[in-house]
């Protein structure tokens, strides 16, 4: 009986955790999800499988209330939104998805001077041109400190097809002059 | 062209800073979005199922003791009729047959004591043969009516190879219940059966029949 308790005490905490990711972010997820699809009816169901996604991952969520939830959260949500859109928009096929592009302040907080300033302006400049799809491999990765086949489970990709966009983005990294140890 | 070397780290604390931008140009004031019922209503049956999910794991793990309980009375069951099967090659010859049985392994149970659990009617014990360990060599030899004999033979199997004699004689694979081994029907109608069971080796031979003899053979315990 010890047994079935401890196994009940984790699912409890999952499932409060769930609801409580369910109540703090679904407006930010649906908003993360239209500005892809411009599509109430669509948006919807995008967090709705953007949820079931979470719901699988949930070990990969520490603190709910964290900006680093914030984003891990955003990345699925928008990452869903994109194959909704590939698989009910195909005749936009020009379509830049520059929604997620940001305008680098001059001024950010800098915890640590970890590297100069210049560098980090740079490095986030580079970031910043990437298409979203090697981006968010290398913030699972580096970022979030996934693994690999996590990652492939974020982004409901394959193991081998995660390993080739991170390969590919280190790579990206390296022609821009940027080499990650 | 600029050349930066940058550790994982520090490269995930760039990328933290690079979301920290992201969220506040993005998502600083999310308006509340008025969810469509059907939304609402999957979104109802997807966290439901986790609220009773205790009741149901509880259930899923009795269920998962009992498969456990079964499973292991089946491998009992299994372990029990494997043991005595035992591989083993017969080579025909002339005058004799070599049998070769797989040398069995682990330790004897010393002084064991081996009942015959059937003996032909008209059949009485004539002679006893006991030699202790280390082969714990045991006979038994019954006679009766019209010359009819009967030997039962058992002794700790330790040489892998067997010689019988099969001269005037045809040996072929036997398999039984309890054992497995060969049978020998000479042409005078003796009949032999050879078989090892676990640690023991077993002979049982008489002129009472093939039935009979292998009716003997599987009483043996």
């Amino acid at each position: 009986m010890i047994g079935i308790y401890l196994a009940m005490i984790p699912e409890e905490d999952d499932k409060r955790k769930f609801e409580r990711i369910y109540a703090d972010y679904k407006d930010m997820m649906f908003k993360a999800a239209n500005v892809i699809l411009n599509d109430t009816y669509l948006s919807e169901d995008a967090v709705q499988q953007a949820f079931l996604r979470i719901m699988k991952q949930l070990n990969c969520i520490d603190k709910i209330d964290s900006q680093k939830t914030k984003n891990f959260i955003t990345i699925v949500v928008r990452n869903v939104a994109r194959t909704i859109y590939t698989l009910y928009k195909k005749d936009f096929e020009h379509w830049v998805d520059d929604s997620v592009l940001i305008d680098l302040p001059a001024e950010y907080d800098l915890e640590e001077d970890i590297i100069a300033k210049d560098d980090v302006d740079f490095i986030l400049k580079v970031i910043n041109s990437f298409p979203e799809v090697y981006r968010e491999v290398l913030i699972l990765k580096y970022f979030h400190t996934l693994k690999d086949k996590e990652i492939a489970d974020v982004l409901h990709i394959s193991n081998s097809t995660a390993r080739k966009r991170l390969q590919r983005a280190r790579e990206m990294l390296k022609e821009r002059g940027i080499d990650v140890q | 062209m600029r050349k930066i070397k940058i550790t994982a780290d520090e490269f995930g604390k760039v990328l933290s800073i690079y979301n920290d931008i992201f969220l506040k140009t993005h998502f600083q004031d999310v308006p509340v979005h008025h969810f469509s019922d059907d939304f609402n209503n999957k979104m109802d049956k997807m966290i439901k199922p986790s609220s009773s999910s205790p009741r149901l794991k509880k259930r899923a793990v009795i269920i998962f003791a009992v498969a456990i309980l079964i499973i292991s009375g089946f491998s009992v069951n299994i372990g029990a009729t494997r043991e005595p099967i035992l591989d083993f090659i017969v080579k025909p010859h002339k005058e004799c047959s070599d049998i070769i049985f797989f040398e069995p392994e682990g330790e004897v149970e010393p002084n064991r004591k081996f009942r015959v659990g059937y003996i032909p009617d008209g059949l009485v014990l004539d002679r006893v043969g006991d030699k202790p360990s280390p082969e714990e060599f045991m006979s038994l030899y019954y006679i009766g009516e019209n010359k009819k004999w009967l030997s039962v033979k058992r002794f700790i199997f330790k040489d892998c190879n067997v010689s019988i004699d099969t001269e005037d004689a045809e040996c072929t694979e036997l398999r039984m219940d309890n054992g497995c081994g060969a049978l020998v029907v000479k042409k005078n109608g003796d009949v032999m059966i050879v078989y090892v069971k676990g640690k023991y080796y077993y002979d049982v031979c008489g002129n009472i029949g093939y039935d009979e003899i292998k009716k003997v053979a599987e009483s043996m315990d």
